[in-house]
């Protein structure tokens, strides 16, 4: 058996270090922006690719035909993003004689639509947040009574740029008009659908996973309320009490619906709670590994990549939920990101020359990159996921603000700060935040910067080890000095 | 390692051209410089958050410094290297003059004279590092107090 890593960063190391462990060799695809990451060191063989551009490598069919082929590789791992949720993609593992690490074709394109996902919830009983948009003769309208604010969703569509907000009946028709080019535009379809909107509301997912024979379960819940753009920032498990127990009811009917299915692998059911009705409502199931998948290991004690390929590749793969032990713990992951917060989250690329990571015992760093690597403006700009864990939430809020404030990235600017911020905000701590939150509240929470004060001082120290920079800087200033 | 002309007391080389220094009054810093000449600070005393800052290698700060009016010596403000000295021993020198050019590395700081007069000697050179409250030039007052002719 040989598993081909189709894609990148910390997730390929991850499914690297997974394969290892079981004794299967890797092959990673690496790009060239990518020759420092440390996939590199771990995976057992190296595919070399000419381009970095993502549509020329993880986003193209045919660029994984060839990778397949040249790896001889039996399974394919996806990872997160890219094309992960892609039914185009198991279709392509399967006519090159390999199988897809997830689930079948036909899971894929249920869920890849947004409409077509809301059968599975409705299947599941869960109720969703759909209301009926009628565009008649170019002329949209929704059944009289309809409570606003609407929000507005591409169906192809990601978060984003694909959703809108619509705060009254008289605005609605210019605002499908509008999404509707814009969709055209960016997903190649102008379908839409219209959700109530939920102005306090939680965002919470329960980690399901599928075994052949064994059914789906679902194994813990995370909660994923801190979001800027529709952007996850900090992640953490489990959900808050008063979610837990108004998900409870829809635990069995989620397995049952998704056992049916045939489900396999790792997924993820997403769900809003909202405060007022504390009622949850479905929102999409995701039928991939996610981001903030540790957030559960951590609580449970397993490793759900390694989870994943066992099931794919038949290792001992009927035992899988024999291994669960109670859920222990509250642990929490923040995402790291080469951005500025200040200037509207912009990524930032450049050479990363310091790396610190906190090294805690409570603490844990998933992570592609090392001091000396570029952070490329190619690919999503994280940099690392920190999680850490504690024996409860207080534990946990504590542990991570100590490995945020040993964590030291110099070279780009990152969040860091903003995490540190957040960790320490009293919506946050009192966990009474919303999705809404971080978004209403972000110029409060960018996070100061520290100023110069005596940079100078500072800066002297460290002349003996970086006096080619120095001298170069100082050709500069002098060119800027003389022009007055 | 004791350095006396700041308030560093001990200096850690980290991986990455990058260095730990121990302030008297506890405050941790961890700092470097990138190719581009910025200088990356996380500033941190136990207990408290990190600060953090970023500085353009083209941040200038411009000091109008105090002459000494008893005898008009100009003190360097902060310890650095003289980058520049924009006067001569006889010059005539007016209140917003640059006289000297002073460089913490990643900071331009621009010396200006606050009051007139002329040039009556020069204690530094260019390229020299100076200490904090060292004399660097000294200006005889102008008789009018005006711009000297």
């Amino acid at each position: 058996m040989r598993i081909l890593i189709w894609n990148r960063g910390e997730i390929a190391v991850r499914i690297a270090i997974a394969a290892e462990r079981l004794g299967v060799p890797s092959i990673a695809c690496v790009t060239p922006d990518d020759r420092d990451s440390r996939v590199v060191e771990w995976a057992s063989e190296i595919d070399w690719l000419d381009a970095s551009e993502p549509s020329a490598t993880y986003l193209s069919l045919d660029a994984l035909r060839a990778a397949i082929v040249r790896a001889r590789a039996t399974h394919v791992h996806p990872g997160y993003g890219f094309l992960s949720e892609s039914p185009l993609v198991a279709r392509v593992v399967a006519e090159c004689g390999a199988k897809l690490v997830g689930p079948s074709e036909a899971i894929l394109a249920e869920m890849a639509s947004k409409k077509a996902s809301k059968a599975f919830g409705r299947d599941a009983g869960l109720p969703d947040l759909g209301v009926e948009l009628c565009i008649d003769d170019g002329i949209a309208s929704v059944p009289d009574g309809t409570a606003f604010p609407l929000l507005l969703k591409a169906d192809a569509g990601g978060g984003g740029r694909g959703i809108v907000r619509v705060d009254d009946a008289d605005a609605l028709d210019e605002a499908v008009h509008a999404l509707r080019a814009r969709a055209r535009q960016l997903f190649g379809d102008d379908a839409l659908l219209a959700e109530r909107y939920v102005p306090n509301a939680r965002h919470v997912e329960l980690q399901v996973f599928g075994v052949t024979g064994r059914g789906v379960r679902v194994l813990d819940s995370r909660d994923c309320s801190v979001q800027r753009n529709h952007q996850k920032v900090v992640e953490e498990g489990p959900a808050p009490n008063r979610v837990l127990a108004a998900i409870g009811a829809y635990r069995a009917g989620i397995e049952r619906a998704l056992s049916r299915r045939g489900f396999r692998g790792a997924g993820t059911v997403e769900v809003l709670y909202d405060e007022e009705k504390a009622q949850v409502f479905f929102l999409e199931m995701n039928p991939r590994i996610q981001v903030e998948h540790p957030v559960t290991e951590m609580r449970l004690g397993i490793d759900l990549v390694e989870w994943q390929l066992r099931e794919s590749l038949d290792i001992a793969a009927d035992a899988l939920f024999d291994e669960l032990d109670a859920p222990r713990c509250h642990a929490i992951e923040v995402r790291v990101y080469a951005e500025d917060p200040a200037s509207g989250f912009v990524p930032d690329a450049g050479l990363v020359h310091l790396l610190e990571a906190p090294r805690l015992p409570w603490a844990r760093w998933d992570s592609a990159h090392r001091a000396g690597a570029r952070v490329s403006p190619h690919y999503d700009p994280m940099i690392a996921k920190l999680i850490v864990v504690g024996a409860d939430r207080t534990e946990a809020l504590v542990h991570m603000r100590m490995a945020l404030d040993h964590t030291h990235i110099h070279g780009v600017r990152t969040n860091l700060a903003l995490l540190r911020n957040i960790l320490t905000s009293q919506a946050f701590t009192s966990d009474t935040h919303d999705t809404g939150w971080l978004g209403e509240n972000v110029h409060e929470l960018v996070g100061e910067d520290g100023g110069a004060g005596d940079a100078a001082s500072i800066a002297r120290r460290l002349q003996p080890t970086t006096r080619s920079a120095t001298t170069r800087a100082d050709g500069l200033a002098w060119k800027d000095a003389s022009r007055r | 390692m004791i350095d006396s002309t700041d308030d560093y007391l001990v200096a850690t080389p980290l991986d990455g051209a990058a260095v730990l220094l121990v302030h008297r009054d506890g405050t941790r810093v961890v700092a470097s410089v990138d190719a581009e000449g910025r200088l990356w600070i996380d500033r941190r005393r136990h207990g408290e958050a990190t600060r953090r800052s970023v500085i353009e290698p083209q941040t200038r700060t411009s000091i109008a410094t105090s002459l000494d009016p008893s005898d008009g010596s100009l003190l360097a403000p902060t310890g650095g290297v003289v980058r520049r000295i924009d006067v001569e021993v006889g010059d005539a020198v007016a209140t917003g003059d640059l006289l000297v050019t002073l460089e913490a590395m990643k900071m331009q700081i621009e010396v200006r004279a606050t009051m007139a007069g002329v040039v009556e000697s020069i204690d530094a050179r260019s390229g020299e590092r100076v200490e904090r409250g060292a004399r660097v030039l000294r200006i005889r007052a102008s008789p009018r107090g005006g711009v000297p002719g």
